[in-house]
């Protein structure tokens, strides 16, 4: 029983590997095409909008958070909080966090979709305290699944199109005009899906500054169109610092001509070890353990993302 | 006909070719045996159809298109298939081994087996990857195949010739690639009505912002940064 139960949930876990990029594909096959031609008018629109030349531009901080969201409006406590400090510190920030980085169309699991229902209900258990743990793997899973298609030549442009359109959406729904910056700040999964968002901003004419906090991103297209690339890790999340480069040849130093290595190159691209931080639970770059300093992961992290985007404010 | 044992055969035969264990019977010459190998080759072609619905996706087939697709899909694989099967044929040659081109052809319609499952090729990021793999499957199979019709004490010779043909014929496709494209486009705006995007990329660079502001922007303006490829 043990033998077919295990069967049926490997099963289930293939199908859905299988089926994950079809989100993607339908939603450019019945729209997708569509809202690129309009989005492009917007673009071209909003680039010959005169501007107010006394107008001191704006950063905006665009937040994609790691593999274990589940929906747009609802984001971890930690994370809420990690937003409000960076607000207090850099104050002329305008941070943007209700995106949901892993559907093409910007729908949370629990939003209008067919699966909708289910999720709902599995949400529901959360509550009970096993039921939380396989309610976090199945959605890492689900997640980590649309990180691949982001990352996948096939279905990646589409996925990012809908993507970097949500982005658009938001940052012109906040005031964003041409000489503004974009900041993507993305932990974790989240940093792919800023990456690859990344190429149809700055071809947009965006100023695009990638900011990854122990990112697990390939060498995606778009980090070509940003004008800073910031990669903070870690020195003990392996996850980022040695498992990305092995699924993700384009980031091992000898791939020379990867879009991440021209940016090294090139002066465009930092990678800083900010502490000894794990990829996630007690001793992650958002936990409250203290550091043999006083001070804790928490607040390192804090004032290293600071740091990097009081710089991009000036 | 039945068409219940002709399905059944045609599983068995695919099964068999798949698990490297040919059955002598599967390379004669009868009608049934063209039509079996032909069955396997097309549901090889409509799996990895399934494969590339990324490439459907973006132009937009559907319903009659789809199944027209589906059959352009397969009149590709075949020809590709039948000019394999000659470049192989002559490459037995040399080895002193004289059989009907069309025995050889059918072998290699036999040897898709494998890809039955290139539908998995539609998986993100490893997809591609599996797809190799299937395709080195088939040139197995093609061996195994091959060594019901010649001795087997010959069996490094025969993956020599098949590893040979298989070279060959790349080679050949590679050079005929452009009028093979053409024709390809032509007969599916024919087919479609429309024109034929190979590739996310090509779809994007028509209809991707940077494109439209490209041709509708004044010369010179400056767009953002540089294009990646």
């Amino acid at each position: 029983m043990i033998e077919g139960l295990v069967l049926v949930v490997l099963g289930t876990a293939a199908l859905a590997w299988l089926v994950s990029p079809v989100e993607s594909l339908v939603w450019w096959e019945r729209r997708g095409a569509r809202e690129m031609e309009a989005a492009a008018q917007e673009y071209l629109a909003a680039m010959d909008e005169p501007g107010d030349a006394s107008r001191t531009p704006r950063t905006f901080l665009v937040y994609l958070s790691g593999i274990a969201a589940f929906d747009d409006n609802l984001i971890a406590r930690a994370e809420s909080l990690l937003l409000r400090r960076l607000q207090e510190g850099v104050p002329e920030l305008t941070i943007l966090h209700e995106i949901y980085p892993y559907a093409v169309d910007n729908r949370g699991l629990i939003d209008d979709r067919r699966s909708g229902r289910f999720w709902r209900w599995f949400a529901g258990w959360q509550g009970h305290k096993r039921f939380a743990a396989l309610f976090n793997l199945v959605v890492n899973i689900r997640n980590v699944y649309q990180v691949m298609v982001s990352v996948d030549p096939r279905y990646g442009p589409v996925f990012s199109a809908g993507i970097a359109q949500t982005i658009w959406r938001q940052v012109r729904d906040a005031g964003y005009a041409p000489q503004d910056r974009i900041v993507l700040l993305g932990w974790s999964g989240g940093a792919q899906i800023g990456a690859g968002a990344a190429w149809y901003l700055g071809a947009a004419g965006a100023h695009v500054t990638f900011l990854s906090m122990g990112g697990i991103f390939h060498a995606d297209p778009g980090l070509e169109r940003c004008e800073r690339i910031i990669h903070l890790v870690g020195t003990r999340d392996w996850q980022a610092r040695w498992f990305a480069p092995l699924v993700f040849p384009g980031r091992r130093r000898w791939v020379k001509r990867s879009s991440w290595n021209r940016a090294l190159a090139e002066g465009r691209a930092t990678q800083r070890f900010i502490g000894p931080f794990k990829h996630v639970g007690r001793g992650s770059y958002l936990s409250g353990k203290r550091l043999p300093g006083g001070e804790s992961c928490f607040a390192v992290t804090v004032a290293a993302l600071v740091e990097e985007l009081t710089a991009e404010s000036r | 006909m039945d068409w219940s044992r002709f399905l059944l055969r045609v599983v068995e035969t695919a099964s068999s070719v798949a698990r490297g264990r040919p059955d002598p019977g599967m390379v004669d010459g009868d009608t049934e045996s063209w039509l079996v190998a032909l069955a396997i080759a097309f549901v090889s072609a409509v799996s990895g159809m399934v494969a590339h619905a990324g490439f459907l996706a973006i132009n937009r087939v559907q319903g009659r298109r789809l199944v027209a697709a589906a059959v352009l899909a397969f009149a590709q694989l075949l020809v590709a298939l039948a000019f394999q099967g000659v470049v192989l044929w002559l490459c037995l040659l040399p080895l002193g081994e004289v059989m009907p081109v069309g025995t050889i052809v059918r072998v290699v319609l036999l040897s898709t087996a494998p890809l039955w499952w290139g539908a998995i090729a539609i998986a993100p990021y490893v997809g591609p990857l599996v797809g190799r793999v299937l395709w080195a499957w088939t040139l197995i199979a093609l061996v195994g195949q091959l060594g019901v019709l010649l001795p087997w004490e010959r069996r490094w010779q025969i993956v020599l010739v098949v590893a040979v043909a298989w070279l060959a014929a790349r080679l050949a496709a590679a050079l005929v690639d452009p009028p093979v494209q053409w024709v390809r486009r032509r007969v599916w705006r024919s087919v479609m009505g429309a024109p034929m995007v190979l590739s996310i990329d090509e779809q994007l660079v028509r209809e991707a912002p940077v494109a439209v502001a490209q041709k509708l922007a004044p010369p010179g303006r400056d767009l953002g940064h540089r294009v990646a490829r």
